[in-house]
Order: C-alpha cells, then sequence, then structure tokens
C-alpha cells in the first residue's frame, strides 16, 4: 500500500513554500481566515504608522505646509477611501486583537483537551472562542460604519 | 531579549494601544471635540500637540514598538535562517529613526 504523502509541508520551507501552490495547506477555519487577516491589517498599519509619523510631522513647518499636505489628501477619492478603509482596517485589527489576547494570550474560550482524532483537529477551535470572534466580526462591522460616519460624515445627529 | 519576554510586550502594547488610539479616534470625533475636520485645522492640530504632547509621545513609541515588533515576527517567522536576525536590525534601525522623527515634531511644536 502506498504511503500518504505527509500533509503541512508548508510550514517547513517558509514563504518559498507558503506560495507554492504544489505544497497541502491547512484547513481554512474562520481562526485562520482571522490570522491571515490580522497579519495584512498589521502590515498595512505599520506601513501607515510610518506614513503617518511624517506627514504630521508637516505640523512642525508651519500652517502653510500643514494645509497643503491636508488639502492634498482631502482632494483626493483615494484619500477619502483610504480614510474609509483605514478606519475598518484599525477596527478589525483592535477587535481581533482583544479577541487574541482573550483567547491565546490567557487562554479563555479555548476548549479542553481531546481524544485526538484522526484527521486531528486544532484544539484551539472547540471553545466558545468561536462565539467571540463572531460577536466581534458583527460588533466590527457595526463600529466600522457608525464609526466612519460619525468620523467622515460629519453626522449631525450626534 | 527572550522572544518570549517580547511577546508579552506585543500583549502588553497591544492592551495599551486599544485604550490609546481609542482616545486618539475620539479626539477626531464630536465626543471630545468640533469634528474631523474641523479637529484637523492647524490651528486646532496646534493646540491638540502643546496639550497632549505625552499621551501623543506614549502613543508613538507603544505604536512603533507593537507595528514594528509586528512586523519582525511575521519576518523571523518566513524567512529561515539569518535573514531574520538582518531583518531585526534593519527594524530597530528604522523603528529608532521614526521615533527620533516623532519626538522632533512633538518638540518642536509643543
Amino acid at each position: 500500500m502506498a504511503r500518504k504523502k505527509p500533509k503541512l509541508l508548508e510550514n517547513r520551507g517558509g514563504l518559498r513554500h507558503h506560495l507554492n501552490p504544489r505544497y497541502p495547506k491547512a484547513r481554512w477555519t474562520a481562526e485562520r481566515w482571522a490570522f491571515i487577516l490580522h497579519r495584512l491589517t498589521g502590515i498595512f498599519l505599520a506601513v501607515y504608522l510610518l506614513a503617518h509619523i511624517f506627514v504630521t510631522s508637516r505640523v512642525a513647518q508651519g500652517q502653510d505646509a500643514w494645509e497643503a499636505i491636508m488639502s492634498s489628501i482631502e482632494s483626493n477619492p483615494l484619500g477619502v477611501v483610504g480614510e474609509w478603509i483605514l478606519w475598518g482596517v484599525i477596527v478589525f485589527h483592535g477587535l481581533n486583537g482583544i479577541r487574541l489576547i482573550l483567547a491565546e494570550a490567557l487562554g479563555i474560550g479555548v476548549g479542553d483537551p481531546r481524544r485526538l482524532k484522526v484527521p486531528p483537529e486544532p484544539e484551539s477551535v472547540y471553545g466558545k472562542q468561536r462565539a467571540l470572534l463572531w460577536i466581534f466580526v458583527v460588533l466590527g462591522f457595526i463600529a466600522w460604519i457608525v464609526g466612519g460616519l460619525i468620523l467622515f460624515g460629519e453626522a449631525g445627529w450626534l | 531579549m527572550r522572544e518570549s519576554t517580547v511577546q508579552l510586550l506585543q500583549y502588553l502594547t497591544a492592551a495599551l494601544l486599544v485604550a490609546l488610539l481609542a482616545y486618539h479616534v475620539l479626539q477626531h470625533t464630536p465626543v471630545l471635540s468640533e469634528g474631523y475636520r474641523v479637529s484637523l485645522e492647524y490651528e486646532n492640530v496646534v493646540k491638540h500637540y502643546v496639550n497632549e504632547r505625552i499621551v501623543l509621545a506614549l502613543l508613538l513609541y507603544t505604536a512603533l514598538f507593537h507595528g514594528l515588533n509586528g512586523l519582525r515576527a511575521i519576518l523571523v517567522e518566513l524567512l529561515p535562517g539569518k535573514s531574520g536576525k538582518v531583518a531585526t536590525i534593519i527594524l530597530i534601525v528604522v523603528g529608532l529613526v521614526a521615533a527620533y522623527y516623532g519626538t522632533l515634531t512633538i518638540l518642536e511644536v509643543a
């Protein structure tokens, strides 16, 4: 009988194996999507942080320099869409980060160890933390829209 | 520093950033100012730098550590061998330069 090919080889070769479609990938659980999105939004925010430090430094160069860079952002349609994307990214990364502090750092809502099944399933997906993930997805979406309207919509009703 | 200590710092700065960033964003809403556009007018921004320089400095250092250490964690995991260490050194330099630049802005305005 031919031996089954070992699974999860993607983690052995770093980025090269991750990007190579020939290596079988782990199952796409909700936690895995959250993990990937947390990394992508994290990279986005780290780059934004450096740009933000640079842009806000214009305020030290006086009123004209500040107003020039502000109007260049406000008059650019990409700037307006970018503000909404940025706010959404902050909400996702923040709420998912709180979830990670609870589930990953403090172990809250992660299930007890079980007898090993074949194929093995990650212990972390048994507990109540899965519910927390979906609650935060819904809360995050509401925070994105409502917060965005308050921030950028100049909502008069607040 | 041990990786476990660094990761603990990553969680602690994350918790701190939730509070600091909530405050930072609220300052551009009608809750703590006159709204987003008005709060970004030159006089209000200068006033903000003078009144909140301690919060802004704390936010700068916390966010830089958390953001760049997050990038480092991804790079160390994906790049095998010595490349991870090189990435760490590069990111420490980037962090120090950005921290210096940000501190200079706060000191010049405030």
